[in-house]
């Protein structure tokens, strides 16, 4: 007996190669792709830690940023109060240039009284609400600012708010696992008196908690399932994306300036030009020489100001500044606070007690 | 015969070419994950060197086919800034009238590469086998201080001479402080003489009262700062401006410009009935000398250079003298 085999009858045997290799491939590029999978939810996870750290830092340094902007707007009001009560002494005793006509003549002490009993009683007005105000936005103590964080974090994951400009990503649960003082050795002091300052210069500072920097650190953690479906009975496995992010508050910005000094580049003009409270005009009444120098409230000057040449500082090019005032101006030094990462600082957590998965 | 042998050969080849872009992916995404979490940790801070072979270590757990060792952070400068305000606008850095440094994002850039020895070419053609390189990279941006210490190098923001200055926040810049704001505000002030020049309205004013003779520049002390003066719980254990708390100078100025202003409301004139004139001394011009002007420090012009050691500790302003609940 023979067997014929014919060619025809020999198709086919690749195919099993074929179909474990296809297979073996597949499965493969399933386990890369969820291995990608699984890096893209890790970055998106410290991604969105690190947003959440940063972001809660904003219930103590918007404090402080209102707080700092509320005692600059108070130090105007009161510079400007000092410098009025100044021009009413003199001109309730007939000094500095105005002369004894009634309150019908502008150049007349007795005009100059009335405009400058307004407008002192107008500026004391001001420097009450300033008043107010600080104590209200500088009130909260650290434990209130971290209670405003975990508030802040609640609302921040609520439906409708996560994944807006105002929320954080809807895929993770969020806490807030620590926070701590940063009272290192590095935090350094302030020191000024009537002519001189030093901010840092290896001084060593020792504030009250709540006016340190604080550290928080935060987790954002979500079970996400695998890109391998269940099948058969299996149960499809997940994961655990987890992020661990960990900031402080810092000062992003510091400066000094003599207010009637440097010129805003919005308006052309120096930020606070001199006032003339002795008239009504918003410039001065006597045109005299001096341009009212014995009433005039000067906020500092520069090269380009005929009556007030400023006091300029000199640089030693690295660290300092020297300078001796030889003219009136109000002069602001602080700085506007940010949020920067630091490394986390928590150790070990546990999951399920410590910080919980979406 | 040779039918199979071409399909077969055809088939493996192919099915080891697609094995082979799938391990390739996998070497390329543990570059991608070790380079994203190594300049995100050194960027966060693990440049201190206690960090370093910490998050070294442990970013060579997760990614054991990457030699997180040979990685190293490349530093780029900050993008580039935009300062409105020209703190230097008269000149050099002699002429100073502001100065301002920034907390600037340092961009951190890491590499990585990973050879596959092999490859389907190199199986086809072992003579010319080249191992294939696979590389990642990353940025992250780094909290860095640039023109530090209120500029006082007074250079550009994206200048050259400070992206050579750049300094950490935490551990080298002066601006690792607690939050502070502090001013200096002068005034000039016709201050009573000792001996007046005769007929004169007040003491130190020309006889038409038109002219100080001996000026005196004085450096007010205004009740608005948080500083060392203020920052601590002994003295200051509250917050806010109530009795204890570190503004409370600030409660303590309203209520006595207050004081005056409701003096001011009682005398619309400057003389006559109802005028001023009558009882300013009593009232007010003795709350200026008594209790405003002991805040201050007067003519400062005439108190010497500052000892180095006492730099803004040697002359200290008294915004608290008078107050009887501080």
């Amino acid at each position: 007996m023979f067997v014929v085999l014919t060619v025809n009858a020999q198709r086919g045997q690749t195919f099993p190669v074929w179909a474990m290799g296809s297979l073996s491939c597949m499965v493969l590029l399933a386990m890369v792709l969820n291995y990608g999978n699984m890096l893209t939810w890790q970055f998106r996870a410290q991604n969105a830690a690190d947003s959440a750290a940063r972001g809660l830092l904003a219930a103590q340094t918007t404090q402080w940023n209102q707080t700092l902007t509320a005692l600059h707007a108070a130090a105007i009001d009161e510079y400007r109060i000092r410098n009025i009560l100044r021009d009413l002494d003199e001109v309730v005793n007939g000094e500095g240039g105005c002369n004894g006509g009634d309150y019908h003549d502008i150049h007349s002490c007795d005009a100059m009284y009335l405009n400058l009993r307004g407008q002192y009683m107008d500026a004391v007005q001001r420097y009450t609400a300033d008043a107010l105000l600080i104590h209200r936005v500088a009130t909260p103590n650290q434990a209130t600012q971290i209670a405003n964080m975990n508030a802040a974090l609640t609302q921040m994951q609520k439906t409708g708010v996560c994944g807006t400009a105002n929320g954080l990503d809807c895929g993770f649960t969020y806490a807030l696992v620590g926070t701590q003082a940063r009272d290192d050795n590095y935090l350094e002091d302030v020191y000024s008196d009537c002519c001189t300052f030093v901010v840092g210069g290896g001084t060593s500072s020792n504030p009250k908690p709540d006016l340190t920097p604080m550290e928080v650190e935060v987790v954002a953690c979500a079970n996400v399932s695998t890109l391998i479906p269940a099948f058969f009975n299996t149960q499809a496995p997940t994961f655990s994306a987890i992020g661990r992010a960990a900031a402080t508050s810092i000062m992003a910005n510091q400066e000094f300036m003599y207010l009637g000094s440097i010129v805003n580049p919005t308006t052309g003009n120096v930020f606070q030009q001199a006032e003339f409270p002795e008239g009504t005009s918003g410039s001065a009444v006597l045109a005299n020489s001096e341009n009212d120098g014995y009433y005039r409230i000067d906020y500092g000057g520069n090269p380009d100001n005929t009556w007030n040449h400023g006091n300029p500082a000199i640089s030693n090019g690295k660290a300092a500044f020297t300078y001796s005032p030889a003219n009136a101006g109000l002069l602001a030094a602080t700085g506007w606070w940010s949020a920067m990462p630091v490394p986390t600082f928590k150790g070990t957590l546990t999951p399920g007690t410590q910080f919980q998965c979406k | 015969m040779v039918e199979t042998a071409v399909s077969l050969s055809l088939a493996l080849l192919t099915l080891y070419g697609a094995f082979d872009l799938g391990l390739m992916g996998y070497f390329q995404l543990q570059l991608d994950g070790a380079t994203f979490f190594y300049t995100h940790a050194y960027a966060s801070g693990a440049s201190d060197i206690n960090n370093v072979g910490k998050f070294g270590s442990q970013i060579a757990n997760l990614f054991p086919s990457v030699a997180t060792a040979n990685m190293s952070p490349i530093p780029q400068s900050p993008p580039d800034t935009d300062m409105p305000v020209n703190y230097t606008q008269w000149g050099t850095v002699t002429q100073r009238y502001g100065g301002a440094s920034l907390l600037r994002p340092q961009r951190l850039m890491a590499q990585a590469t990973y050879q596959v020895a092999g490859g389907t070419w190199n199986a086809l053609f072992p003579a010319a086998s080249q191992p294939i390189t696979l590389s990642a990279g990353n940025v992250d941006a780094r909290p860095i201080i640039g023109n530090h210490d209120d500029d006082a190098q007074g250079a550009g923001f994206n200048s050259s001479t400070v992206y050579g200055s750049l300094v950490d926040p935490l551990t080298q810049d002066d601006q690792n402080v607690p939050p502070y704001y502090f001013n200096f505000a002068f005034m000039w002030e016709c201050t009573p003489v000792s001996n007046p020049p005769s007929g004169s309205p007040s003491p130190n004013w020309n006889s038409h009262g038109d002219t100080c003779n001996d000026p005196e520049l004085n450096s007010l002390g205004l009740a608005e700062y948080v500083k060392d003066d203020n920052y601590g719980s002994a003295k200051y254990p509250n917050n806010g401006i109530d009795s204890g708390g570190t503004y409370e100078a600030i409660k303590y100025h309203q209520q006595v410009y207050a004081a005056i202003s409701s003096a001011l409301a009682l005398y619309p004139t400057r003389r006559g009935n109802g005028g001023i004139a009558t009882i300013w001394d009593s009232v007010v011009g003795s709350t200026i000398r008594n209790t405003i002007e002991s805040w201050d420090v007067q003519n400062i012009q005439n108190i010497g250079a500052p000892s180095g050691s006492q730099l803004g500790r040697q002359n200290p302003l008294h915004p608290l003298n008078g107050c009887s609940w501080c």
